[in-house]
């Protein structure tokens, strides 16, 4: 009997697998027969061009048989409100587009892992292009390209962005996707601690250079023994950057210095302005004025400085100043060669909707109804419209806890401009931030992405040696005296000569043909 | 004769002192670190930050505790679903397991070692990430469903069957089984009468480290679910301290004061805490099938 | 003499029969693992042949173009080539020696062990470490080797008055991983051998002690023959996985500090270091499949090796 029962449990578990897929194929082909029949429905009378004042002038399709697009965003804070915004985002959609959208969010620790995976089908049409150089998605194959596209689009779309800001996200003359409203430049600032700044007396505006923030430092460091002078950005990073452009990804390997205004490429260990940066940074360590751990730190200079562990740290995300700061500029405005391509918004190659994602690009880039709903959320449920403009989190609420986070990641959206900004950011902050990007020094070779595949392997090589040096070095916790010449030898063992060979190549023509 | 039996009692309780000696400081080496943890997680966070861990907390602070207990939903939710998926995956394995281990353990089974290298050829070598991605999202359907949590690369491992046929070889005597056929018995009926009442402990082992498995898990997670619904108390965890870093350093909003007082460094601590807790709850309960099995007399001749 | 021959053709044609019986019982016994081993390992294995393409997302795994050997090119590029071998063979020769040594002595120490109570609390005790994270064991790590605030600099050396700067000084470090690594695992592998030495024949003790043998005795000619067997296995399983390194170990306890990669870089850190930015899957699964194929080579031999001496216990 006993035996009977055992032989059944065990065609019992076979079963529940078995049935468990067969549950999964069975929703799933559910959805990709009605997919099918919306595909038929929109195909005839659709030449996939102006669609946006077409809207109701071709034929009315029923919300059942319209297209689903998947439309994958890249999130820091809660969207767990996501559903809600959809829904009142589709009834928009689609009376004015004849689309529907699903909105997925994807958070910045599974980002560049789930986006891949979803990538190699057709689980997603738009995203949020984040993390990864846009050269390295097109040279995967994962992006569709645009340029039809964009040519036969609505007048509104062309005026939302400049020439250049469109020539920034093409990879080897084809455009893969579109930029979004962010701040394009860069200023560096040392960011000091409020209260002391104000005990000492600084003045933010004679600290410009780093003579005078040596100068400083001694200064707090006499006056403050227990802190520590200087702290790193964030973790090992001393600074997200300085004064040389990546041209194209912040491995650094082969830079224009001088903030772009060259256009000779060099191995950054071998240019003044890093050899000049290195050898403050290891005297400040060697005095003690910069944490010695530099190298393992954890937390972010911001953290370090609230807690009243550190005096300052240099910063870039300088835009808004963070409570308790006072900011000092040292390095101006200036926009990397590949600021553009840094987060854009691009369409599956695999996708199976190719006109109706374009439809959602309109969408989301002109519309302002659409662009609000999507960055600020619901009115009366996420945020409250103040008089003069802004809006605030509804009553209750701070950024950490509404179940929509967007507002505060005006950033990482497609068109912020149409969206309404914050009481803290103030009325015209999106005006100020265009005027912002559109006064900083711009570098010479802006719009130029570096096509990797002829020289992979050396990439990957340099990229492990700069790891090993980069940091240290930065923080000073290694001689720049004896180490630089130990990296360059190595870099050079890994290729790097190649490398810059040819970015200098490509740079050429690509500002020959400008 | 006496003082033998003095000297060998005497020798014994030498013995175990030691062992006991040893053995404690072992222990002590393991917890240590973990007690480290718990009282940095209730430390208040600028100390924390200005001195680091220590072992007695220098400003007592619930504040980590009172920001994951802000999210009770959703931890709960994990917890809910991290239990489903271990004990419905634990079951299914070793049932899995047991099943294919046996047969591998018989000696006269013919074709033995090349069952053998089939399945331990599935330890050396993987198509990697994408390849079973594809075919489990597209062919199988599992993405955004609990099966995902269950069924990939954790649903059998090869090294568990090797283990579990090492076992059977090396514990099971072949006269036994030899016996029980002799009695007319069928090989599923020497499987679960004979064979594995005597597996007792490694059983044991065999679910406690599945289950294991199936609790610390976040990848299957990670790479197969984006409805936060679904999620194991693993992804949970490593979600909020992910959103926790980022709040803390993103400086876009300006006067955010609620944003500087989350104790991000305690908060991981307190993260660690609750997740290794509960094992330690349920690990005592494995330990009772600890014992010696039984003895395995009248086998003789 | 006929009859005898009838009979004994009849024997063994009744033992076949039944042998055959046995066999097919065991074979359908084996029937869902082999269905699942080949639905979630050896379908996908077929990727691997991702090694040999250049994979474009938009063509798809089979249009994809080959290339030959070309993705294995960057692991042999550059000297440090040489580096990451060498780092991840001598680690995991070391943890596969000393974390066994360790695994085993404490399964015996446990199990001669009297009082249940000490027993189970003690097991208990040195399980923690496993289920606690790398990236926190790095934090624990950190608060031990910090140049300022660590333990070790404030009480011991201090006492010495000399202060290192641990994450720096590649030195140290193959003992500090190593140190590490068998803090956290050795409790959770003793649990396979203690499980073992558990079902050991306690008639095999009584002999002994009959014989005249003394606990040394008794464990040399008992616990540990009865482990054989275990540990044979365990040994191979390590071996064939001797060029995979645990990421945690050598990416998170180091802190990711550049100047410590001579003694901390292993294929799967340098692996992952270059190839983040780059998003090559080809590369990626080059790595893999380089790696496997050593370990395989490895295994092969061990086994061959393992079976000369002792035929039953090789694995396969």
């Amino acid at each position: 009997m006993s035996k009977i029962l055992k032989k059944l449990s065990v065609m019992m578990l076979c079963i529940t697998m078995i049935v468990i897929s067969v549950i999964g194929c069975g929703s799933n082909a559910g959805s990709t027969e009605s997919e099918v029949k919306a595909n038929e429905g929109t195909n005839s009378g659709n030449d996939g061009a102006d669609t946006q004042e077409g809207a109701g002038d071709t034929e009315k399709i029923d919300v059942k048989d319209m297209v689903t697009l998947n439309f994958t965003l890249f999130s820091i804070y809660d969207f767990s409100d996501a559903a809600a915004v959809q829904e009142k985002l589709n009834e928009i959609l689609a009376e004015k587009y004849q689309i529907q959208v699903k909105l997925t969010f994807i958070n910045s620790g599974s980002w560049t892992q789930q986006t891949n995976l979803m990538l190699t089908s057709d689980e997603v049409d738009v995203l949020t292009l984040f993390k990864t150089p846009l050269s390295t998605y097109v040279s995967n194959g994962q992006l569709l390209p645009l340029d039809d596209y964009y040519e036969n689009a609505s007048d509104a779309f062309k005026s939302v962005w400049s020439e250049d800001e469109i020539n920034g996200t093409r990879v080897n003359g084809s455009l893969y996707s579109i930029t979004n409203l962010r701040n394009f430049a860069n200023t560096y600032d040392v960011m000091m601690s409020k209260e002391i700044a104000e005990e000492m007396k600084i003045d933010p505006a004679g600290i410009n250079s780093l003579e005078a923030l040596d100068e400083l430092l001694y200064k707090v460091k006499e006056a403050y023994p227990d802190l520590y002078a200087m702290v790193p950005q964030t973790g090992a990073k001393m600074s997200g950057g300085w004064t040389w452009d990546g041209l194209g990804d912040q491995s650094y390997i082969g830079v224009l210095a001088d903030c772009g205004q060259t256009d000779k490429v060099e191995n950054l260990l071998a240019t003044d302005d890093f050899k000049d940066y290195c050898a403050y940074t290891h005297k400040w360590y060697q005095d003690g004025l910069i944490m010695a751990d530099a190298l393992s730190n954890t937390e972010t200079g911001y953290q370090l400085v609230k807690n009243g562990k550190a005096f300052c740290y240099l910063s870039n995300n300088s835009n808004v100043v963070p409570a308790g700061i006072t900011m000092a500029n040292v390095i101006p405005a200036w926009t990397e060669s590949n600021s553009y391509a840094s987060i854009s918004y691009g369409i599956n190659a695999a996708t199976k909707h190719p006109d109706e994602s374009w439809k959602l690009m309109e969408a989301i880039y002109t519309d302002a109804e659409v662009a609000t709903l999507l960055i600020d959320g619901i009115e009366g449920i996420h945020y409250v419209l103040n008089e003069d403009g802004t809006i605030s989190y509804t009553e209750g609420y701070d950024v950490s806890t509404i179940p929509y986070g967007g507002a505060d990641q005006y950033w990482s959206f497609p068109n912020a401009a149409l969206s309404l900004p914050l009481q803290a950011n103030g009325a015209d902050f999106f005006e100020e931030l265009t005027a912002f990007n559109q006064n900083s020094s711009i570098s010479i070779a802006s719009g130029f992405s570096f096509d990797s595949t002829s020289v992979t392997d050396e990439y990957s090589a340099c990229i492990n040696v700069m790891d090993k040096y980069y940091n240290a070095l930065m923080c000073g916790t290694i001689d720049p005296e004896t180490s630089i010449p130990m990296a360059i030898s190595e870099l050079e063992d890994a290729g790097i000569s190649k490398i810059i060979e040819a970015k200098q190549e490509q740079l050429n023509a690509f500002l020959a043909g400008k | 004769m006496k003082e033998e039996r003095n000297t060998m009692v005497a020798n014994h309780k030498a013995g175990q002192i030691i062992l006991n000696i040893v053995l404690a400081f072992m222990a002590f080496c393991c917890v240590m670190p973990f007690v480290l943890l718990v009282t940095s997680s209730f430390t208040d966070e600028k100390v924390l930050m200005r001195n680091g861990y220590a072992f007695l907390p220098a400003k007592f602070s619930l504040e980590s505790y009172l920001y994951l207990f802000r999210q009770g939903a959703r931890i709960l939710n994990g917890y809910k679903i991290t239990i489903m998926v271990t004990v419905i995956g634990t079951i299914c394995n070793i049932f899995m397991t047991t099943l294919f281990a046996y047969p591998l353990s018989r000696k006269e089974l013919p074709g033995r070692y090349q069952m053998s290298f089939f399945v331990f050829f599935t330890m050396l070598f993987n198509g990697g990430l994408v390849p079973s991605y594809m075919m489990w999202t597209q062919f199988f359907h599992i993405k955004n469903t609990l099966a995902a949590l269950i069924i990939p690369s954790l649903m059998m491992n090869a090294f568990y069957i090797i283990m579990m046929r090492s076992y059977f070889t090396a514990n099971i005597p072949d006269a036994l089984v030899e016996a029980a056929r002799i009695d007319g018995a069928g090989e599923y009926r020497i499987l679960f009468r004979v064979v594995l009442p005597l597996s007792k402990p490694m059983v044991s082992t065999l679910g406690l480290m599945v289950g294991l498995g199936y609790w610390n898990d976040w990848q299957n997670g990670l790479y197969y679910l984006t409805d936060t619904s679904l999620f194991s108390i693993q992804n949970i965890l490593n979600r909020m301290i992910a959103d926790v870093q980022f709040i803390t350093t993103s400086s876009g909003s300006v006067g955010n004061m609620s944003t500087s007082s989350i104790p991000s460094v305690g908060i991981r601590m307190a993260i660690a805490v609750i997740g290794v807790l509960p094992i330690l709850c349920i690990y005592p309960l494995f330990q009772k099938s600890f014992v010696k099995g039984i003895v395995v007399g009248g086998v003789k001749g | 003499m006929a009859k005898n021959k009838s009979l004994e053709a009849g024997k063994t044609k009744k033992k076949n029969k039944s042998l055959n019986k046995c066999t097919f019982a065991l074979y359908t016994m084996m029937i869902p693992g082999v269905l699942y081993l080949l639905i979630n390992n050896y379908i996908p294995m077929a990727g691997l042949l991702i090694a040999f393409k250049k994979f474009d997302y938009s063509r798809g795994f089979f249009k994809s173009g080959w290339v030959g050997l070309k993705n294995f090119q960057y692991l042999f590029q550059t000297k440090d080539a040489m580096i990451i071998t060498r780092n991840t063979l001598l680690y995991n020769g070391t943890f596969i020696l000393l974390g066994t040594l360790l695994a085993v002595t404490v399964a015996i120490m446990l199990n001669e062990l009297r009082s249940m109570k000490a027993k189970k609390i003690f097991q208990t005790f040195i399980l923690v470490p496993y289920l606690i994270s790398m990236v926190v064991v790095s934090y624990i790590v950190y608060a031990f080797l910090s140049q300022d605030n660590g333990f070790i600099n404030n009480t011991i050396l201090s006492g010495l008055g000399i202060r290192i700067n641990w994450y720096i000084e590649p030195k140290y470090w193959p003992f500090i991983l190593t140190i590490v690594y068998l803090w956290k695992t050795f409790g959770y592998n003793s649990i396979i051998y203690f499980a073992t030495v558990i079902g050991i024949d306690t008639t095999l003790y009584e002999a002994a002690v009959v014989d005249g043998a003394n606990k040394w005795k008794q464990i040399w000619h008992v616990t540990l023959p009865g482990l054989k067997s275990t540990i044979i296995t365990m040994v191979l399983l390590g071996v064939g996985r001797i060029f995979y390194s645990d990421f945690g170990l050598f990416y998170q306890v180091p802190m990711n500090s550049g100047p410590l990669s001579n003694a901390t870089s292993t294929i799967d850190t340098y692996v992952y270091k270059g190839l983040t930015i780059l998003n090559d899957v080809g590369r990626a699964s080059a790595a893999g499949f380089y790696q496997s194929l050593v370990g395989f080579a490895l295994v092969l031999t061990a086994n061959m090796i393992v079976r000369k001496i002792d035929n039953e216990n090789a694995l396969f």
